[in-house]
């Protein structure tokens, strides 16, 4: 990790690379008709060669550290009884939700399919092998765009590794798994935001969770999403990825830009791979180059 | 074109009806746009603020709805606008504004302003309670009685078929739970039969007679499905269904016409008249 990079830019890079590797296993399964457990196999594979190598990254980053060429640690907290009371308000909303969704009590399941579907690979040992609405034949398939889409056969993959039932898998613990994330995003954004100031940043995360609660009123709102249906691939997408996407570009570390744009098209059905992150990417790196462009011509310099 | 751009604008009124968080999301994108000055805020607030404008104007709307494929209904394409980013952004701002030194000085100014943008929030949205969209949410407190019974009845069925494949025909609630907790067992038709969004996701749909054989079974407990049940339990025995639950407010003539037709006595379980072929 860069120097500038936290904990949430490590667990963020390493969700995404992981929906990759889902993607990997699932098209091995989708195009050359292999078995499911194959698939897990690949999958289990390759998540570990990249274990292997965060640890390995890690490592060395510790063993940096620790030869007196310290980064400076912005994690501490200072002594201000302002950032702790905001800690605690926050950490107890984080759980409060945590709770909220790890229950399982309020789950939005309309036009939803997964837990089936899911339930489907690991009985049939196969990839969209039956119709899993009905566990019969399929008579006409399904649109290729749904079937390269990997959410399944991770969760499918997940459920297998750790001998869990679908629906807990789906709609208890990826949930959970999302709205971590989903902080850990915003996270990032409050460190772009307010780079001086914990207080303000830990300001922004309590304002968040708000929000969160506040937006679930409706289908189609992040708030809705990351509550009532975390394991869905727009979900995914909006409370996590986006935000992720936005301080990457406030950063400009445009590889990573890149990665969570296919990141996106792996779990949602898009424009032949061109979703929501690449208006995004476009449309703040053109911002950034006409401002920079406006400040040059009437020299302020950037 | 027009039928997208009415969509659009439909979409837009669907969209501001439930909660105000749209009006809350503008209102700080005017504070932030009037009261910051920094560069990089500009970046966000710019695309924001386009890309609000954009999701507003129907015509283009329209066409970042085709953008989104047209799979996804309008609300959708709000995921390009930062509204949370934004609101949560003008908040920190206006609070470290008025409560600079939290939590000491200052909070007899500071105070107030933190719980007005709590209460305008809780205005704008539903903090969790009540949700507009409650009653599409599945709530296994409200129905757990419900599912509790399907799990009983299940068990009952899987003894009979003692690890023999089965394809079921049942009420709504029983063909939902099984298909849901056990992927082995084959429904005669899936929950796209009452749930039609679902049918976006395959090129199969259900045929007529499927969706006859489902009215008339929604219809056994308040008619006794004496009207057609011969038709409907030959068209089973065709579709290749061994296991058949009809409910307990089936009339006894239309237990003995399934009898009839099939060649099988049924059990009587908790609920349910059961049929296994």
């Amino acid at each position: 990790m860069r120097k500038d990079s936290s904990w949430a830019d490590g667990l963020l890079t390493g969700e995404i690379l992981l929906i990759g590797t889902a993607e990997i296993a699932h098209l091995w399964g989708v195009l050359l008709h292999r078995p499911f457990s194959e698939c897990v196999l690949v999958f289990t594979v390759l998540a570990a060669v990249l274990l292997a190598g965060a640890a390995a990254l890690a490592a060395v980053r510790l063993h940096r550290e620790g030869r007196g060429r310290k980064l400076p640690d912005k994690s501490v907290l200072t002594g201000n009884p302002g950032e702790w009371i905001l800690l605690l308000i926050l950490g107890l909303m984080i759980i409060w939700q945590i709770l909220f969704t790890a229950s399982g009590e309020n789950i939005y399941r309309q036009g939803d399919m997964t837990v089936e579907t899911v339930g489907s690979f690991l009985q049939s040992n196969g990839i969209y092998q039956v119709n899993p609405l009905t566990g019969g034949a399929y008579l006409e398939g399904i649109p290729l765009r749904l079937k390269i889409l990997c959410l399944p056969a991770l969760y499918g993959a997940i459920c297998s590794i750790f001998r869990l039932d679908p629906r807990l898998a789906v709609w208890h613990v990826v949930p959970v798994i999302t709205l971590i994330s989903c902080y850990a995003a915003y996270s990032c954004l409050g460190r772009c935001l307010f780079p001086e100031s914990r207080k303000k940043r830990l300001t922004f995360l309590i304002a968040v969770g708000c929000l969160l609660w506040a937006g679930s009123y409706a289908f189609g709102m992040d708030g809705f999403g990351v509550l009532y249906s975390g394991w869905r691939g727009l979900t995914i997408r909006n409370c996590v990825i986006l935000p992720y996407l936005f301080s990457l570009c406030l950063r400009k570390k445009w590889f990573q830009v890149l990665l969570c744009a296919a990141a996106e098209a792996c779990i949602v059905w898009t424009l032949y791979g061109l979703g929501a992150g690449v208006v995004i990417s476009l449309g703040m790196a053109g911002i950034g180059f006409w401002l920079r462009h406006r400040m040059r011509g009437s020299g302020e310099g950037i | 074109m027009w039928e997208l751009m009415g969509n659009a604008w439909r979409g837009w009124l669907e969209f501001t009806s439930n909660g105000k968080l749209c009006a809350l999301f503008l209102a700080s994108l005017v504070f932030l746009w009037v009261y910051y000055k920094r560069a990089e805020q500009k970046n966000v607030l710019i695309y924001g603020a386009m890309m609000t404008g954009f999701c507003i104007v129907p015509a283009t709307a329209a066409v970042l709805m085709v953008y989104q494929t047209k799979f996804y209904d309008y609300q959708w394409i709000w995921s390009m606008v930062p509204m949370t980013l934004v609101t949560a952004e003008a908040a920190v701002v206006l609070l470290a504004k008025c409560w600079p030194d939290f939590p000491g000085v200052g909070w007899k100014k500071g105070l107030p302003v933190a719980l007005f943008l709590l209460g305008i929030l809780g205005l704008s949205g539903g903090m969790g309670i009540g949700s507009g969209n409650s009653g599409q949410t599945w709530k296994p407190g409200a129905d757990r009685e419900s599912r509790i019974w399907a799990q009983e009845t299940l068990a009952l069925v899987k003894e009979r078929f003692q690890g023999r494949d089965i394809c079921l025909w049942a009420p709504r609630e029983i063909m939902e739970y099984a298909r849901e907790t056990d992927s082995g067992i084959c429904l005669l038709y899936g929950r796209n039969m009452w749930d039609p969004s679902l049918n976006a996701y395959s090129y199969d749909t259900f045929y007529q007679q499927e969706a006859s054989l489902a009215v008339w079974m929604s219809s056994v407990p308040e008619t006794g499905g004496t009207d057609g049940g011969s038709d409907c339990a030959q068209a089973v025995w065709d579709a290749g269904v061994n296991c058949i639950l009809l409910p307990e407010q089936a009339a006894e003539e239309t237990v003995a016409c399934f009898e009839e037709v099939l060649g099988i006595r049924a059990e009587k379980i908790p609920g349910y008249y059961l049929l296994v072929m």
